[in-house]
This record gives C-alpha cells, sequence and structure tokens, in this order.
C-alpha cells in the first residue's frame, strides 16, 4: 500500500481495451497513479514488488490461474484491496473469491459508475485502515468477553479474533504467526464445541457410517441439533496488554484427564490428535483448568520490529 | 465443491482448492479420492499447493486417504508441499510420511 500523503497507486489488469481506456482515463482525472499489466502471470510479483491501494483483476486476463494469483495476492497481503472482474459470475465462483478475501466482484457488462463508487469506497477504506494501523501501536489495554453456544458457533466455518487482525495491520504480529494463531484458535474451538460441549470422541472419525460418512461427523451433526448439546455455552474472551495477548476457551464439557503433548505425537497413520501440536506451535504458552474444560493461550509480542 | 481429478499414466492426481479445515472441504477431498481410486489408481498425488489453511480436521482427511491406500499396498503422494501447509505438515511429521511428487 502507498503512504496516505502520495495519491493512490492501483493496479489494472484489464483485458478489455474499452473498460481499460475508461478506467485509466478515470484514474488520470483523479490524479491517480496506476499501472497495467497485461499478463495475468505478472500480476502477483508486480503486487510483491510495488504497492498498491487495489487491484483490479479482469478474470479473462490470459496468463496465470486467477484463483492461484489471487491467493498468492492475499496470503501475501490480506488487507490487500482487491476488485474483481468477472465475464459471468455464477454464485460458486462468487463464494469462491470472496473466501479468498477479495473485496468486490462485479461481472460484465461493466457497470462503470458502480466500478467507479466501489474504486472510490475501497481506497477511502484503505487509507482509513492505515491511520488505524498506526493509532493501533499505542493500544495498551483491550478485553472482550464473546458467550455462544455450541450450536451458534458451528454455524460459522471460521472464528478470526478481530485482534489479530488488528495486531498484524500494526505490525506487531507477522503474517505468518497471525496465520498460525487463527487457525490454534479455531482448534481450541472446535475442541470446546466436539469434545467439550459435544462430546465427540476422536476415534469416531475412522469410523465409517453406511453413508459414507465418518461416524465422527454423522454425530456432531445430531447432537448439534439436540438442544442438550446445540445449547451448551462457549465462553471466548482475549485480553491483550501491550506484551502479551492472552486468549481463553471455556466449555460446559467435562473436561480431560490426559493430554498428549507435542513432542509425543508420532508420525503414525492415527487420523486424529493433532491438534495439540498445532496449538502449541502457534504460542508461547498453553495451560488447562477445570480438567481441561478452559484452555488458556499466551503469545507475547514483540512491539518494535515484527517477529517472523 | 468438488476438487478436480485427473488420471496420468498410472497415477491419479487431486488438486485440492481452498482451505482444508471444514467438512465441506474433507468431504470434497474423499470424493476426489475415491473417484481415484475407484477407477484403480494405487499412486494418488495431492496437489495442496492451492491450500492456505490445514487444521487438524484436513490432516485427518489426508491420513485417511493414506490409510485407505496403504491398506491396498498403495502410496499417497503430494505435490511439492509451500507455505503454512508445508510447515504443518513438518511440524507434524508428515512430510517423513507422505513422499513428494515431482
Amino acid at each position: 500500500m502507498t503512504s496516505g500523503s502520495a495519491p493512490p497507486k492501483i493496479l489494472l489488469a484489464d483485458a478489455d481495451p474499452a473498460s481499460q481506456r475508461a478506467l485509466s482515463d478515470y484514474f488520470r482525472e483523479a490524479g491517480w497513479l496506476f499501472e497495467t499489466v497485461e499478463n495475468a502471470g505478472r500480476v502477483a510479483d508486480a503486487v510483491s514488488s510495488a504497492g498498491f491501494d487495489l487491484v483490479i483483476a479482469d478474470t479473462t486476463l490470459p496468463g496465470a490461474d486467477w484463483f492461484t494469483v489471487i491467493n498468492r495476492i492475499l496470503l501475501e497481503n490480506p488487507a490487500q484491496a482487491v476488485i474483481v472482474l468477472s465475464p459471468s459470475c455464477d454464485y460458486g465462483d462468487a463464494v469462491k473469491y470472496f473466501r479468498t478475501g477479495v473485496s468486490d466482484l462485479v461481472s460484465r457488462p461493466l457497470d462503470i459508475p458502480w466500478l467507479k463508487r466501489s474504486i472510490h469506497q475501497l481506497i477511502r477504506m484503505t487509507r482509513d485502515d492505515q491511520r488505524d494501523k498506526q493509532l493501533y501501536r499505542f493500544v495498551q489495554n483491550e478485553e472482550c468477553v464473546i458467550e455462544l453456544t455450541a450450536r451458534e458457533l458451528a454455524q460459522v466455518d471460521h472464528v478470526s479474533l478481530p485482534i489479530i487482525e488488528r495486531l498484524y495491520l500494526a505490525e506487531l504480529l507477522s503474517q505468518n504467526h497471525a496465520l498460525r494463531l487463527k487457525v490454534a484458535i479455531q482448534e481450541v474451538l472446535t475442541n470446546a464445541v466436539d469434545h467439550g460441549n459435544l462430546g465427540l470422541p476422536s476415534a469416531w472419525k475412522e469410523e465409517l457410517e453406511p453413508c459414507g460418512r465418518d461416524k465422527y461427523a454423522v454425530m456432531r451433526e445430531r447432537r448439534l441439533a439436540d438442544s442438550t448439546y446445540g445449547n451448551k455455552r462457549v465462553w471466548i474472551s482475549y485480553s491483550y496488554d501491550g506484551a502479551e495477548l492472552v486468549v481463553r476457551v471455556e466449555d460446559e464439557g467435562q473436561g480431560f484427564l490426559n493430554r498428549p503433548s507435542a513432542s509425543s505425537v508420532s508420525p503414525g497413520p492415527q487420523c486424529f490428535g493433532r491438534g495439540l501440536a498445532l496449538i502449541e506451535s502457534a504460542v508461547d504458552q498453553v495451560a488447562f483448568e477445570k480438567n481441561g474444560a478452559k484452555i488458556i493461550l499466551t503469545k507475547l509480542l514483540n512491539r518494535s520490529p515484527k517477529d517472523t | 465443491m468438488e476438487f478436480p481429478t485427473e488420471i496420468i499414466g498410472e497415477k491419479g492426481y487431486i488438486k485440492v482448492e481452498g482451505d482444508l479445515d471444514t467438512e465441506q472441504s474433507g468431504e470434497a477431498l474423499r470424493a476426489a479420492f475415491n473417484s481415484v481410486y475407484d477407477r484403480g489408481k494405487k499412486t494418488i498425488v495431492l496437489d495442496l499447493t492451492g491450500v492456505q489453511i490445514i487444521n487438524s480436521y484436513g490432516i485427518g482427511k489426508v491420513l485417511m486417504c493414506y490409510k485407505r491406500l496403504k491398506a491396498d499396498n498403495g502410496v499417497l503422494m503430494v505435490k511439492p508441499l509451500q507455505g503454512f501447509v508445508k510447515e504443518t505438515f513438518e511440524l507434524l511429521m508428515l512430510d517423513k510420511l507422505l513422499p513428494v511428487d515431482g
């Protein structure tokens, strides 16, 4: 991304000469900088080497698989604003692109005024984000408590605590660590819902039902629908004091007595039991209370250069 | 959700797209694996280069494929891994279990 005082800079990868001309004229009139790319295979490298406030990606531009290109761009910078221009977008494609993290998707024939409004809005949001990023470096304390039922949590594919994104944008957490933390928290929540509140044993993952699905998935669906299980609560809380991020997750299950440590995970073909290793690899400390029904993760943060 | 498959010679290839961390993606992997396996291929290659995130659930599904092939004297391979998936496989020592294709 460019700095707040410089004019916005846009990367335009558009196969259609008419829309490319219309957008180029618009950028010139607005006093914005822009570069054009004629080959999809060069887009990701261009974004990596020079910061852009916005990438406009026409998926008919040949040269690479656009899904792979966009995945790479957003993996390197989840905050990168991307507008996808698609020839005719069906629902499946739209879901696929939005799940990668694109900001907007516009199908052809292009509504140019609509596209211009979207571009303008994204540029403004990007600049606002940069100011927020700078501000967040001075935040000394933040706390939050969330209470959800097992059924409510199960309806969400991914739970990502906003504070992780803020810490990443403030460069207090590296991209790699932010990703690891997200996965670790998802593992902890899955543990709380599936093993804690729903009482599902991992071994059921290796038992197939006549329908072809594993017993774990079948019983999970049944127990989520059963209010005895599905209404059990999970509490998620986090606190940040400028030096460390502490995340606590507690369920209403019975907890457990024995936990294998990461060092004891063997390369054997067991199809379960690796969640704890993923959790432990993402944080500096893992603690358990209430026989394991409460898990506390602590991640120390480097407040100067971001750790790697 | 469907993962593309391809048969090239004696190998079957499965290209996993998106994250491998939900039941939906796990079922897509299972369906793709079955479609290749049922065509008699005992060397199956998973292409995880498009996968951003894999968690314990996704790893479990990969290992289910591994076990099924192993029981039939087959081999599960992976395309060269990268990024978070590569680090995760190395952490869990799965890189010792699954040979790399190419």
